[in-house]
């Protein structure tokens, strides 16, 4: 019956339908087979979106589109262009920087790629960088973008465990940065060999007004993460906060927010977050379907049956991560498997929350690879080449990220050295 | 159609801004009352499950639902358009059985009152209703107009 499950949830996917819908059908043939009532769908679904924790999605996609919409895309380029732009390959630095900092005001991968890949793609095959690296610094940096704070996947997974979202955010802070250094290296050595150009180094005072343009951005993700982790705010509160003061940026600060573009942003955002929403509801009936069938306990046996050592599980478990975050969305992978992983995590006595970034940062990676990385389509489609030449320009990129996502395992303190400073 | 649009877009900006505007009562609240009014939490997770149900449909107009795409695009548009709408009745059948069986979720809910507004459940229960419907009339719509339009 199980096997079922999966099998109709997988050739649904497969088909093209909807992650949402895939998993709705998938439960609905099985919930029709074994004759429970199907008055458990709406409970279920219902029971999913009642969560005070999610009510933070909404507001954390309006304030990162507000600020998009304000024009401080070209102010954070600006600024990374100013302090990176003299070392050889610096349009390529500054990509990878504006991710960085782009990533404390969006929690999501393909926001970033999109609006940076839109200013930064242009401008690198301008100054004579190939579309293939160009495309491939925006799609890879972009990935930092839910693990530095804020982040929806980190919130979700709060949302199913428990765990403080404060803390999570915290957590992914310093695996982020990591990322995010790890690739500005690798531009670096290629730029050297394939002699990228470099810009003349910018004036103190230039790097000073570019700061100043750049700084009420910046400030928006440090609100956000001191509010929470300094327990002035819950996630949710953090979010409207944030939402009001992208508007009195957007209006009053950078003033490119007008009433018709507010009306615009805000509607984006809802749609965007009532689609996310039907998802996390349809999740939850399939997750509920599979604790209901014990799937986590034969997972976690099975996965335990082969070792019991500490670093072959986590072995495993990225593995695994990898191969399933190729194929399917974010949010999605996290809410059918993060429950039933982590029981094996802590089985091995992994700390949940460093597990909740290796998961992230696993299937994170997982929008830069094929068959299905989300950021590589969009990054090919600004850069307007074919995907077999994006792979070919990505892959440097993406052993970076697979070393980052062996230290992030395997040395715990890099996730935890951060949440454990403010116990 | 374009009513059914205009008045769905007009109920989505209304819940997102309700929820905006509750949650910044409730951080007013706790600032500066001695406690935050006991009600805001549970009018936030009413307006947001609004939120939900409501922009579900539109979701369907501005394909903001997640796919994987793996073969789909390579084939002609021809194909395109028949597996498409074949793939929207799927949906189609999913929404239909939802619908039905969120009636009896509903009559629940009028049994039962919530515990901080002091409503009856039914209330909030109704949006479970509300979005297979209009997910339903939505994929309607996008068949339709692939059959007429000739296009997928």
């Amino acid at each position: 019956m199980i096997t079922l499950l999966f099998i109709v949830f997988f050739i649904a996917l497969i088909l093209g339908i909807p992650v949402a819908f895939s998993l709705g059908l998938a439960s609905l043939v099985y919930i029709l087979l074994s004759d429970i009532p199907l008055i458990i769908i709406p409970q279920k679904m219902y029971a999913g979106l009642d969560s005070f924790v999610l009510l933070s999605i909404p507001g954390f996609i309006l304030a990162g589109n507000l600020m998009n919409a304000s024009g401080i895309t070209e102010k954070i380029v600006n600024f990374c262009n100013a302090i990176l732009g003299h070392i050889r390959g610096g349009l390529g630095l500054a990509n990878i920087g504006a991710s960085m900092l782009f990533a404390g005001i969006s929690g999501t991968a393909i926001a970033d790629t999109a609006s940076l890949g839109s200013i930064m793609i242009p401008a690198m095959k301008k100054e004579g960088y190939s579309s293939g690296f160009a495309s491939a610094v925006t799609a890879t940096s972009s990935t930092v973008g839910p693990i530095i704070p804020p982040s929806l996947p980190m919130i979700i997974a709060g949302t199913l465990t428990g765990l403080s979202v404060g803390k999570l955010f915290l957590a992914g802070a310093v695996p982020g940065l990591l990322i995010g250094l790890g690739l500005m290296l690798m531009a670096m050595f290629i730029s050297k060999k394939k002699n990228h150009p470099k810009h003349p180094r910018a004036s103190m005072r230039k790097m000073g007004t570019s700061f100043l343009q750049a700084f009420w951005a910046i400030m928006m993700g440090v609100i956000i993460l001191f509010g929470i982790v300094g327990g002035f705010f819950t996630p949710t509160e953090a979010s409207i906060v944030a939402v009001i003061y992208g508007l009195l940026i957007g209006f009053f600060v950078y003033k490119g927010l007008s009433w018709a573009s507010l009306k615009k942003v805000m509607y984006d955002s809802a749609v965007t977050t009532a689609s996310l929403m039907v998802l996390v509801g349809f999740a939850n009936l399939f997750a509920w379907i599979l604790t209901s069938e014990q799937v986590p306990q034969q997972m976690a046996d099975l996965i335990l049956g082969i070792s019991r050592e500490k670093w072959l599980v986590l072995l495993m478990i990225n593995v695994v991560l990898l191969i399933v975050g190729s194929f399917m969305e974010t949010i999605a992978a996290l809410l059918i498997l993060f429950p039933v992983l982590l029981r094996v995590a802590m089985a091995v006595e992994v700390d949940p929350i460093h597990f909740a970034v290796i998961m992230v940062v696993n299937l994170v990676i997982g929008l830069t690879t094929p068959p299905v990385g989300v950021c590589l389509f969009v990054a090919a489609g600004i850069g307007k080449i074919s995907m077999n030449q994006l792979v070919k320009s990505s892959w440097p990129f993406l052993i970076v990220c697979l070393v980052v996502l062996l230290l992030v395992t395997y040395i715990p303190e890099i996730t935890l050295w951060l949440p454990g400073l403010f116990e | 159609m374009r009513y059914l649009n205009t008045i769905l877009k007009i109920l989505l900006l209304l819940s997102l801004l309700g929820l905006i505007m509750i949650v910044v009562i409730q951080i007013f609240g706790r600032l500066f009352l001695p406690a935050a009014p006991g009600w805001t939490e549970e009018a936030a997770r009413l307006s947001f499950v609004y939120l939900v149900s409501v922009g579900a449909g539109l979701a369907i107009k501005e394909k903001a639902y997640v796919n994987v795409e793996l073969w789909l695009h390579r084939m002609s548009s021809q194909v395109q358009r028949i597996v498409q709408i074949v793939l929207h009745l799927f949906v189609l059948v999913l929404m239909l059985l939802m619908t039905l069986h969120a009636f009896p979720f509903v009559r629940i809910g009028l049994m039962q009152t919530s515990p901080g507004l002091q409503m009856p459940m039914a209330i909030s229960y109704f949006s479970m209703l509300l979005m297979p419907v209009l997910i339903f009339i939505y994929t309607f719509v996008a068949i339709v107009q692939m059959i007429k339009s000739k296009k997928a």
